[in-house]
């Protein structure tokens, strides 16, 4: 004996439903984001680094010089201040 | 979520998915698509694990998908689960087609009472878990299956005689 439930899923289950095709899994892959871009801040970074190391070991060959001949410290050097519209 | 993560999850669950998406909107390339954008939410972080486990997640995207696809084309009357008349898809013709007949009798439920019905009897899933994928009263979800067995018990009786024959 059975049901009336039991009547109705033997019915139900007659419409089966198709399989997705493989188009389906190609689409999901596709969109799926590759894990390389995660190492693309790691790479930037290293990148960067090696950058700025070899510009210091470029401009570390630089000597910089002060020429100071013919230089005279004023003796006494005294300041006077002076206001705005006021004759010296 | 690690490569090897997904993979499972997506051979876990790509057919069940594909067809409740199939069975709720009738169209198996409507239903690839949908089942598509399901799984880049999943991957674009969608899935919060506090919420719920990630078969209730799945479920409960592809029923929101459905439901938009329902009203960009327009087919959003389909939704309410109020209006009880009978409708006989069959008429008094007999189909000769007995999946055919129960197709069409499905896709005339209401969505509300369709969702609720393929999760139950197709996809087996117990009514607590169906009540938070279509975010509603436990209570609720037993009226919609309710409404939904006697409509298709209305619509398939040709069919359901020819069974017990």
């Amino acid at each position: 004996m059975i049901g009336p439930d039991e009547e109705l899923r033997r019915v139900l289950k007659l419409w089966e439903a198709p399989e997705p095709s493989a188009k389906l899994d190609e689409r999901v892959w596709h969109s799926k984001p590759r894990r390389r871009w995660k190492w693309l801040p790691v790479a930037a970074g290293v990148i960067l680094a090696v950058g700025i190391a070899r510009f210091w070991n470029s401009s570390s060959g630089i000597e910089t010089r002060i020429e100071a001949t013919g230089f005279t410290p004023i003796a006494n050097g005294a300041i006077t201040v002076v206001k705005t519209g006021e004759k010296q | 979520m690690t490569d090897e993560a997904f993979r499972s999850l997506y051979g876990q669950y790509r057919v069940p998915l594909f067809r409740f998406a199939y069975r709720l909107t009738g169209s198996a390339p409507v239903a690839e698509d949908i089942v598509h954008d399901c799984f880049v939410g999943l991957f674009r972080g969608g899935y919060k694990a506090e919420r719920a486990s990630q078969r209730t997640y799945l479920y409960a995207a592809i029923r929101n998908l459905s439901r938009k696809h329902h009203r960009d084309s327009g087919r959003e009357d389909e939704l309410c689960d109020v209006v009880d008349q009978v409708q006989d898809p069959l008429g008094t013709v007999v189909s000769q087609e007995t999946s055919e007949e129960v197709r069409r009798a499905v896709e005339a439920l209401p969505l509300l009472q369709r969702e609720v019905l393929v999760l139950f009897e197709y996809e087996e899933l117990p009514l607590d878990e169906i009540a938070k994928i279509v975010d509603a009263e436990l209570a609720a979800v037993k009226s919609r299956l309710h409404r939904a067995r006697e409509r298709l018990r209305k619509a398939l009786i040709p069919a359901m005689k020819g069974m017990t024959k």
